[in-house]
């Protein structure tokens, strides 16, 4: 049986980005693979068809919550390797699954994604919340003030509409602090910290030891192809030709700019002030340098 | 001798062929020359023989036949249904 | 006793299950529903799913908080309902998603789709929840093509090789976002389930009689800038997608159906064909994908050029 290691991450932090470098790393093609087809990892945890091929139930039917109750015992079922066409040949040495739901329980007081019996463990994407504003805002098509807005609510959710049937379920996100914090202070599964920022500015030592903690040694030749392979400019190139399925409806340019310390020229200083009071704390934690503390102190 | 291997269903679409391994659940699609020699090897024989019926049939040179012949039927073990033996 | 007709079956019930066809009483029944106690766990299961287990011919369904389904040879279903459901609830499951489970078990084939009737054949929609099959059947009910089947399309075989889907006039399933969009307010009947913004929505016309299959398309979502569609995919890809395509792809390996999907898979795409409709998703493109449909039937000789 594969391991199942959870790819988790508040959106716009890295999570597609090294989901593709691992396509590109397991890929036998001497071009870089096409980002709709992405085989090599599951589709996200919240996807409502996966749900229903398992359960055989019609999750359209059942409640927000009622879904919620049923989401450990499904992941428990997939991360034993019950998913997989042929378990005796699972292609891949680790079974990936994006995530976007906080680590939250249901009201049966069950980890939603099943705790230990789930995954293995975590791999949890994290990016200056400043930069994460900007991006959001632009994937969200809505102005960077309610991106901050919906940062700091801890009642935030994707795919909460109750008049329309999503191909994803609700997910809670909590607030940005409380997302990370979330899957930080669990004690059910082992996580392993990837900061954007870092795998921006060195990809391959980032991502081998995000690999190592899943328990892959890549080649050192294959993983530079695959980081080559996965550059912001390929994605953008493939992305304007076809389109990317995972990203929201027309929204055009989900890869946007992939860098770090854009919101220096992106938000006003008032948004970086609200950004570093809501979040401040866990940038502490994180690691990110806080640029207004000392004025407001001053205040 | 090539001989067919493994539980193959096989069903015509218009002139061509789909094959699916009732095990594995695999497909194999076969344009209709592909087809004809699945036909022709549900009788065990060599390659010379299959070919030289091939070339009759077919408006082929037999170095040609040979060739895109020796490249399909590596594709056909590659999938398992075929194995070649030893003429004894 | 309740009389239906499901999937082509005469089905006779304890309990009222809304949005069937009525059938005919007289009719020795097929399958029957009863409420029964029906236990947690199947002794010696072979296997056994995260709401299921399967032993031999018995096979056990949960929902928990709704009911508890116990399917038995492809033939009875037998209920318990869990700490006081409302029956409303348990019945729209069991007209549903059991009722699927049970079609696999009878080693039939059933789509997950929805299909209408085009120049006396249908034209089957397929896709998972949220793919769009209801509503693009909704929206070309409203242009006067009568629905033959919604959400669950069972196939036969007949003995000349056609290929039939059963009619099953069920209504429409559509939530309160299509309803509103495509204008059908005035036919919208009960909410499915109290507490569920989605609602039985009354067909205009619908089908009653087992219909040969005109054409079957898989639904695709497509995005910016790629164009809008119809494709014809090889052969092998064109039986793949009717596996993918099942009610429950899942219960096609275990209920060992791969050779019953790959005969018809394989006599659909060469009678009928098997189609890739690539869209972009939203109620703005629906009057262009029904244009592009209709050239498209033109094309293959389900209706007449338009003059």
């Amino acid at each position: 049986m594969i391991p199942t290691v959870w790819l988790a991450s508040y959106p716009k932090s890295g999570n597609t980005w090294f989901r593709i470098l691992v396509a590109n790393l397991w890929s036998k093609l001497d071009t870089p693979i096409n980002i709709n087809l992405i085989h090599s990892t599951d589709s996200i945890a919240s996807g409502r068809n996966q749900f229903d091929r398992q359960t055989l139930i019609d999750s359209a039917l059942l409640t927000n919550d009622e879904i919620d109750r049923l989401r450990p015992a499904s992941y428990a079922y997939a991360a034993a390797g019950n998913t997989l066409a042929d378990p005796d040949d699972p292609c891949f040495p680790v079974r990936f699954v994006k995530v976007h739901d906080a680590y939250i329980r249901n009201d049966f007081g069950e980890a939603l994604l099943g705790g230990a019996a789930g995954g293995a463990g975590a791999i949890l994407f994290v990016r200056d919340p400043r930069d994460v504003a900007a991006s959001f805002a632009h994937h969200m098509r809505c102005p960077i003030d309610m991106a901050i807005d919906r940062m700091a609510d801890a009642n935030f959710c994707f795919a909460a509409a109750t008049d329309r049937v999503d191909r994803q379920f609700r997910q809670r996100l909590l607030s940005w602090s409380g997302f990370t914090r979330s899957w930080l202070d669990q004690r059910d599964i082992p996580v392993h910290l990837v900061r954007y920022e870092d795998l921006l500015s060195d990809t391959a030592a980032t991502a081998r030891a995000a690999l190592a903690f899943a328990g892959i040694e890549p080649d050192p030749v294959q993983l530079d192809r695959a980081i080559a392979f996965a550059s912001i400019g390929e994605l953008q190139r493939q992305e304007a030709q076809h389109g990317f399925r995972e990203a929201p409806r027309d929204v055009r340019g989900f890869f946007r700019r992939g860098v770090a310390g854009g919101w220096r020229d992106e938000l006003h200083p008032h948004q970086i002030a609200r950004i570093e009071r809501d979040h401040g704390p866990m940038m502490d934690r994180l690691g990110y340098d806080r640029s207004t503390v000392i004025t407001e102190q001053r205040l | 001798m090539i001989h067919r291997d493994g539980d193959w269903l096989a069903a015509k679409v218009g002139d061509e062929l789909v094959m699916m391994s009732a095990a594995k659940g695999n497909y194999i699609g076969l344009s209709s020359v592909g087809a004809r020699i699945w036909e022709l090897i549900e009788t065990p024989q060599t390659v010379e023989s299959l070919c030289d019926r091939l070339v009759a049939e077919y408006e082929v040179d037999p170095a040609t036949c040979r060739a895109e012949v020796d490249a399909f039927l590596a594709m056909l073990g590659q999938h398992n249904a075929i194995r070649i033996k030893d003429a004894t | 006793m309740f009389s239906y007709r499901v999937s082509g079956l005469a089905v006779a019930s304890e309990v009222d299950l809304p949005g069937l066809i009525p059938g005919d009483p007289d009719r020795a029944p097929e399958v029957t529903i009863r409420n029964a106690p029906v236990p947690f766990a199947l002794d010696d299961p072979e296997m056994v799913g995260p709401t299921w287990q399967r032993a031999g011919d018995r096979f056990l369904l949960r929902i928990p908080d709704i009911a508890r389904f116990l399917l038995e040879d492809g033939r009875s279903i037998a209920f318990e309902a869990e700490n006081g459901a409302d029956p409303q609830d348990v019945a729209v499951f069991l007209s549903g998603s059991v009722f699927g489970v049970l079609l696999h078990q009878r080693n039939q084939i059933v789509l997950h789709a929805s299909a209408v009737l085009v120049g006396g054949k249908a034209v089957l929609f397929c896709g998972a929840s949220g793919a769009g099959k209801s509503t693009l059947a909704a929206a070309l009910g409203k242009q006067g093509y009568p629905l033959i089947a919604d959400d669950q399309c069972a196939i036969e075989i007949g003995d000349d090789g056609i290929p039939m889907i059963q009619a099953d006039g069920r209504q429409l399933r559509l939530w309160e976002k299509s309803i509103s969009e495509l204008g059908l307010a005035e036919r919208r009947g009960d909410a499915m389930r109290n507490r569920l913004l989605k609602f039985y929505v009354d067909p205009a016309a619908s089908s009653e009689r087992p219909v040969p299959i005109g054409a079957v398309y898989a639904l695709t979502e497509i995005r910016h800038p790629d164009e809008p569609g119809i494709e014809r995919p090889n052969i092998v890809d064109a039986t793949k997608l009717l596996t993918v395509n099942a009610y429950r792809p899942m219960l096609i390996h275990r209920f060992a159906q791969r050779d019953v999907y790959f005969r018809g898979g394989t006599t659909i795409a060469a009678t009928s064909g098997i189609f890739r409709l690539k869209r972009r998703l939203g109620f703005d493109g629906l009057p262009a994908t029904i244009a592009m449909l209709r050239g498209h039937w033109t094309q293959i000789g389900l209706a007449e050029a338009a003059s």
